[in-house]
């Protein structure tokens, strides 16, 4: 029914129903509240339904919004650039422009015309849509462009915006032959690695040209890398043919390698773990490198763990304790902020400085300021020559100090603005100025930082001429940097996110193996934040900072890897991002690890406990059991009644239990006085035995077992002899034991009664055998035996943990000789570092 | 026919214009508060509010198209943070406040019968949208949608509208419910 209302309605509302039909609805619309109601509810479902589709439009209209944005910059996240040896593209003679083609959803028909352009015919193009801010495109066959902000030009001036790159190649001979293609250069043959046709456009259609003082990078990757190509220029001939000119010498590249086919480890550490035999894995052997830093905190805690007495493993547990609030300490080490004394007072910014602790020896002082309203600061990254000669970038300079030494140079600290106004490239920040430096101290005791900061503030009406500021701060709790270069830094950009930049060379594998030489990790920050710079520059910066064998480095000119900034930037933040967590992974680790040696200790303990209060209460019933045991003897010794009913069996077959007594009662046990009762006393004999090779058991035990009581006594060794003292009036069962790491061994002696039965040997039995063999002398016994589970429990437990120790030592020896590897600087006296941990301590 | 597929390119071509702004308009409503990942909904809600504001005879533009996105982002997260039990950490300029204030209610309304509409089945979204939206007829719709002609377009119109309004209907009745889940929303 109802949906006859909805269609009538519909009809309604869609001017479908005939006049009469009409006025009758519309009658009853205006007597009938519900039908109102429904109408209204079709009207908004109607009105709604357009705006769905309008809805439609604008995501779809965003998706591809996003899409072209995405499109440039989908290639930088994934793309695996291996071998580029060669380039030669040219750039096709400039073409007459084209009338105005505005409209970018026509992209494809523009596409499909510019394609009719295209200067290497029957070759396929593609093509790269740039947005002003884009500068790096890589296309799925792994073509690489870097096109910075000026590297067109329009009519002759620098054009930014939006472009349209269209770009061809061909590598293999038979892309180069279909396609008609030649190589020659005049007269002379050449051999080609690939030709390559690119041009640009704006999206209107009209022809850039390249700026020649920018140009664009172009990396290609190509199979086989050939000794002496040189870039050619393509020129069109008369008669269609294409000649070869102005070649032009390539820039020695470094040779890229996968990351995984390097070796950054300390040279030496893979050697030395071949000759011990460890695993191969590069994992197990990343992660025993990665556990190597701060090897002394662990080392710590398993000497002080490694003995077996008790007060020593309180003492661990207490060790554990204060490792951990070491760490908190460490992560909540206080930032200290001085509020820095201002050279310049007019111009000046109040400047706030901060220290943030970045490692042992590391930190980072972070300066910070309010700019007044309407003020930019320019951040370090601004380049004049790209501005019109117009801003100055934020710089920092420290005075010569042997208390510690920048690393790297002044960092942005804050997402700074990039601005492309008539003056060109501005980068600045806003609100507040904040940069970052990072040092590292060259001391264990604390000192003053002091630094010069020169910047620039400028609003709409001009600038503030660049005032000088002095700032200091005194840091504490660092230590000297010594040890080496961090396992952590090394294993954050090892890895397949960095094949594209200057580590993953072959270049680099050899520097670094000079790296680990140096131990300096400022050397390796240098190489590892300056991805953007050719390799030969900082090899001079490192023989600048005093290591010889770089000025060799450096002679060789190997250039950079020369992606440009926005992949560099990623990969930076992406390597800072790294180095934490694999931090936050190695102390995980560690913490993992001393958290389960911590277990052990603690459920050792803890077996131990109960097997102190298990044997207390034993030894207490075993009293107490042979009180009563004795208590006939003596009453009929007595000669008085007892009314109390026991039940012994063998009780008082022994004719020489009598016989003794008159020896005890003459030597009275207690200061009793003798006047009151005489005093009953019971028959012992001593009983000696001792265990051949006792040295061969870590610990030995002779547990008693009385055949008439339903408990049994442990007796330990005074050196490897066990001697005690027998009732009489019991037989006993005697079991001796050995444990050490190996296992159980063990030895019984059926029905001793005192003596010395001279040495024994024990033999070597399983642990069920062990089990079994309790288990039986138990039930040989009385009625009840006593539990002997308990006891097996903490017997085990107490032989595992030899192992477990030993384990522990040993692991201790083999670190330590890793560790040197590892280190080669690091002292190896481990006391060496405890001084230097207190320190650290100390807020 | 013709004419609204015209409209359709011209008022692509407006948004995509408009799109271009969307860094700048996210970076705007992030400055008043906005969250990053709520931004681009308002942006969007924006852009339907103005794509439909554009088509009202009556309807002239006193500032730039951008302008007005930008109020209505202003406007509408204002009111969403309002909602969301935030106090703004902007006030309202007076032009932006008296921007239309029944229209823009009875817009936030529809927006919701909007949603209700999600829940339809995938040919009834669009055969409503190209009808209402776009004014299609029903022959091109039946040819799109792969009906045999116009005539089971139509009686496929009248079931979606029927399932929509009782869908519609649901909603009243649990409009509390709903309402609140939509507060979830950032």
């Amino acid at each position: 029914m109802s949906t006859t209302i909805t269609k009538i309605i519909e009809q309604y509302l869609e001017n479908e129903l005939s006049p009469e039909d009409k006025a009758a609805f519309e009658q009853r619309l205006a007597e009938n509240t519900t039908l109102r109601t429904e109408l209204e509810r079709l009207q908004q479902i109607r009105q709604a339904a357009g705006r769905a589709a309008i809805r439609t439009v604008v995501v779809r209209v965003g998706k591809r919004y996003h899409l072209l944005r995405k499109a440039t910059f989908a290639g930088i996240a994934v793309g695996v650039l291996l071998i580029v040896a060669a380039l030669i593209w040219f750039i096709s003679g400039k073409q007459n422009g084209e009338e105005e083609r505005l409209n970018e959803q026509e992209l494809a028909s523009l596409y499909e015309q510019l394609s009719r352009k295209a200067p290497l015919e029957h070759i396929p193009v593609t093509y790269f849509y740039l947005q002003t801010s884009d500068t790096v495109v890589l296309s799925e066959t792994g073509v690489l462009l870097s096109v910075p902000e000026t590297a067109f030009l329009l009519n002759g001036q620098p054009y930014s915006g939006a472009k349209i790159v269209q770009w061809q190649e061909a590598t293999d001979a038979a892309t180069i032959v279909k396609a008609g293609l030649s190589t020659v250069s005049g007269n002379r043959l050449l051999e080609t690695q690939g030709m390559f046709g690119m041009q640009a456009f704006t999206p209107e259609g009209k022809q850039l040209e390249v700026n020649p003082k920018v140009g664009v990078y172009v990396q290609v990757p190509v199979d086989e890398l050939k000794e002496g190509m040189q870039l050619f220029e393509g020129k069109h001939t008369k008669n269609g043919q294409i000649d070869w000119q102005n070649p032009q010498p390539l820039e020695k590249l470094p040779v890229m390698a996968a990351m995984n086919e390097l070796d950054f480890y300390p040279p030496g550490y893979e050697a030395k773990l071949d000759e011990l035999k460890w695993k191969t894995g590069k994992k197990d052997r990343d992660s025993l490198y990665l556990s190597m830093e701060d090897a002394e905190e662990i080392k710590e805690s398993i000497h002080s763990s490694s003995m077996n007495e008790q007060p020593k493993l309180a003492q661990s547990r207490e060790n554990f304790n204060s490792t951990i609030s070491d760490s908190i300490q460490y992560s909540m080490q206080p930032t200290i902020a001085i509020s820095a004394t201002s050279a310049s007072s007019t111009a000046g910014l109040k400047w706030k400085i901060k220290f943030r602790k970045t490692g042992k020896s590391s930190g980072e002082i972070i300066l910070s300021a309010d700019l007044p309203k309407g003020f930019h600061i320019f951040s370090v990254e601004h380049d004049p020559m790209k501005a019109e000669s117009t801003g100055m970038a934020t710089t920092l300079r420290s005075y010569p100090s042997g208390d510690f030494r920048l690393v790297g140079s002044l960092r942005d600290g804050k997402q700074s603005i990039r601005e492309n106004s008539v003056l060109g490239m501005n980068v600045y920040m806003l609100g507040t100025a904040e940069f970052v430096q990072a040092f590292e101290s060259l001391t264990d005791k604390p000192f003053r930082l002091n630094v010069e900061l020169e910047y620039q503030i400028c609003d709409s009406r001009g600038c503030v001429y660049p005032p000088v500021t002095n700032l200091s701060i005194d840091i504490v709790g660092l230590v000297a940097a010594k040890a080496g270069i961090p396992p952590s830094k090394v294993l954050a950009f090892w890895q397949p996110k960095f094949d594209e930049t200057i580590l993953a060379t072959r270049d680099f594998e050899k520097r670094m193996r000079a790296v680990h030489g140096t131990c300096s990790e400022a050397v390796l920050d240098l190489y590892t934040d300056n991805l953007n710079k050719p390799l030969y520059e900082i090899d001079a910066q490192v023989s600048g900072m005093g290591y010889a064998e770089f000025t060799g480095f450096a002679a060789e000119r190997v250039g950079g890897v020369q992606l440009d900034n926005p992949h560099t930037n990623n990969l930076r933040q992406f390597y800072e991002h790294a180095v934490a967590q694999l931090r936050k992974q190695a102390k995980k680790d560690r913490n993992l690890i001393r958290k389960l040696e911590s277990g052990w200790d603690r459920s050792l303990e803890k077996a131990r406990r109960k097997q102190q209060v298990n044997s207390n209460r034993r030894q207490s019933v075993y009293a107490q059991q042979e009180t009563t045991f004795n208590y006939p003897a003596m009453a009929r010794q007595l000669g008085s009644r007892n009314t109390i009913g026991f039940t012994i069996r063998n009780g008082g077959r022994r004719s020489s239990n009598l016989h003794n007594v008159d020896r005890y009662a003459r030597t009275p046990l207690t200061n009793q006085p003798v006047t009151i009762v005489p005093q009953p006393t019971v028959k012992y004999s001593d009983f000696v035995v001792s265990i051949a090779d006792a040295a061969g058991y870590e610990r030995v035990f002779l547990y008693l077992f009385p055949h008439e009581l339903n408990s049994y006594q442990r007796i330990d060794a005074i050196n490897g002899r066990f001697s005690t003292r027998l009732n009489d009036a019991i037989r006993y069962d005697v079991l001796l034991v050995g444990m050490n790491e190996s296992g159980f061994a063990i030895a019984e002696k059926r029905t001793v009664s005192g003596g010395d039965i001279g040495s024994v040997g024990l033999q070597s039995v399983t642990e069920q055998e062990f089990n079994h063999r309790m288990e039986l002398l138990n039930e040989n016994r009385c009625t009840k035996p006593a539990p002997v589970a308990l006891e097996l429990d903490w017997l085990q437990k107490e032989q595992a943990n030899y192992k477990v120790q030993r384990l522990r030592m040993e692991q201790q020896v083999f670190r330590d000789t890793i560790r040197s590897v590892v280190f080669p600087c690091a002292i190896p006296d481990s006391t060496e570092w405890e001084p230097a941990d207190d320190s650290e301590i100390q807020p | 026919m013709e004419r609204s597929l015209t409209t359709q390119t011209d008022l692509e071509n407006e948004l995509r214009t408009l799109y271009r702004k969307w860094p700048m308009m996210k970076r705007f409503l992030i400055t008043i508060g906005c969250s990053g990942a709520a931004a681009e909904d308002v942006f969007q809600e924006a852009l339907v509010i103005f794509a439909r504001k554009r088509t009202e005879p009556e309807f002239t533009l006193t500032v730039e198209p951008f302008f007005y996105v930008k109020n209505t982002c202003k406007l509408l997260w204002y009111n969403e943070a309002r909602k969301q039990g935030r106090n703004p950490v902007f006030a309202l300029e007076k032009d932006v406040e008296q921007q239309d204030d029944e229209w823009f209610r009875k817009e936030q309304q529809l927006r919701q019968v909007e949603t209700v509409l999600k829940r339809l089945g995938a040919q009834c979204q669009e055969l409503l949208q190209l009808f209402y939206g776009l004014g299609w007829s029903m022959i091109d719709i039946a040819k799109k949608l792969g009906l045999r002609n116009d005539k089971v377009a139509k009686v496929q119109k009248y079931r979606c509208l029927e399932k929509a309004r009782n869908l519609v209907v649901d909603q009243e009745m649990g409009e509390e419910i709903i309402v609140e889940s939509e507060n979830q929303m950032p």
